[in-house]
């Protein structure tokens, strides 16, 4: 397996965002409501995260580590307003606005994918996680749209199902540890 | 009373998922993420003071440059963390970035009353001290590094993965559920967009 391939899928798999790394798993298991509704954010996240991951990473690994944070933040910041300029993260989450869920993963990305240095498997490793959190995003959509049509009672709706479905992925993704 | 708290719990979890789940891996990391994250907070907190006597800035601005600030504060003290506790290489990710988790503006949001920050925190520092000691005890044998009183343990290495991590704060969130239940109160306003 070429070095570029091994980039993007562990980027994918085994450090996945959500699931692996968590930098994306507050945001994948707040926000999408269903998995019909969740497509066009997901591309959107994942549009946003592999810029991210690809120019600040890419950047960061280039200049002396002490200038790095300053590179992720504005990076971050900017991914950030970029989503909202097309329509994501309106709103507030618990009195905050919903901007302040997105920054961990924006930032998070591009501190995972500098660790790869060179430009290519930065921007494969950029690649993988959005591909990886896109997915999850979308899957943790289905289950909470099931989870809340469900006949069960509340206690068991929502954001239980989504946690211990979370765990149930982690099992699947660190079977992919050893390859 | 009883039944706000569950409920809070579960919002506690939310607002520090990133780091319940990536700094609790051993006891000193969760320590050392709590530490972090409260500092950053107290510092948000107070630039939030600050730049809400100028009504002339935007609100977009006055988050940004509260989240930038957040941002520094947690990525020069996990800076500084390795050379007090032990920390391991993973988990220095979750140390620097623990500046952007939600609880670290919570105070600084709309939806919040100092009463409710206050409690939200003594929550949150329950939960990651609590879930670093149970990863740390159960996941590696060891507490702070140290077999505690020459304890024997049988390693449940599950508990120190991200599956264990899952597993725990879902457990949580589940058990708050069932006791806001049982008390007979809804999940409303537990963090969740849709409930």
């Amino acid at each position: 397996m070429s070095d570029l391939a091994r980039a993007f899928l562990d980027s994918m798999l085994i450090e996945n965002p959500v699931v692996m790394t968590f930098v994306g798993a507050l945001l994948a298991a707040v926000l999408p409501r269903s998995a019909r509704s969740s497509y066009t954010p997901a591309l959107r996240y994942a549009l946003a995260l592999f810029l991210a991951g690809m120019v600040g990473g890419a950047i960061a690994a280039a200049l002396p580590s002490v200038a790095a944070p300053a590179v992720y933040i504005v990076v971050g910041l900017l991914g950030v307003g970029s989503l909202l300029a097309v329509g994501e993260l309106r709103g507030e989450w618990l009195g905050m606005p919903q901007a302040v869920l997105a920054t961990a993963p924006l930032v998070g990305v591009q501190l995972l994918a500098s660790t790869y240095g060179d430009f290519d498997l930065v921007v494969a490793a950029a690649g993988g996680s959005a591909i990886g959190f896109a997915v999850m995003f979308v899957l943790v959509g289905a289950i909470r749209e099931a989870s809340r049509i469900s006949e069960t009672t509340d206690t068991f709706k929502t954001n239980p199902v989504v946690l211990f479905s979370l765990a149930v992925f982690a099992i699947v993704f660190a079977g992919f540890l050893f390859w | 009373m009883v039944m706000d708290q569950s409920l809070r719990v579960e919002r506690v979890v939310l607002l520090g998922m990133v780091t319940l789940l990536g700094a609790t891996g051993d006891l000193a990391t969760a320590l050392a993420a709590l530490v972090i994250s409260a500092a950053a907070a107290l510092v948000v907190y107070a630039a939030w003071a600050l730049l809400r006597l100028s009504v002339s800035i935007p609100a977009a601005a006055r988050w940004g440059a509260l989240i930038a600030i957040g941002f520094a504060v947690s990525w020069a003290l996990a800076s500084v963390a390795p050379y007090l506790v032990p920390i391991r290489d993973g988990a220095m990710l979750f140390l620097r970035i623990a500046g952007l988790m939600p609880i670290v503006y919570y105070a600084a949001g709309d939806g919040a009353s100092g009463r409710d920050v206050l409690v939200s925190w003594a929550q949150f520092t329950v939960l990651v001290a609590g879930a670093g000691a149970v990863r740390e005890f159960f996941g590696r044998g060891t507490l702070l590094g140290y077999l505690p009183g020459g304890s024997f343990t049988i390693r449940a290495g599950f508990l120190a993965s991200p599956v264990g991590a899952f597993l725990l704060i879902a457990t949580v969130v589940l058990a708050a559920r069932i006791v806001s239940s049982a008390l007979g109160t809804s999940n409303e306003a537990a963090g969740g967009t849709d409930e």
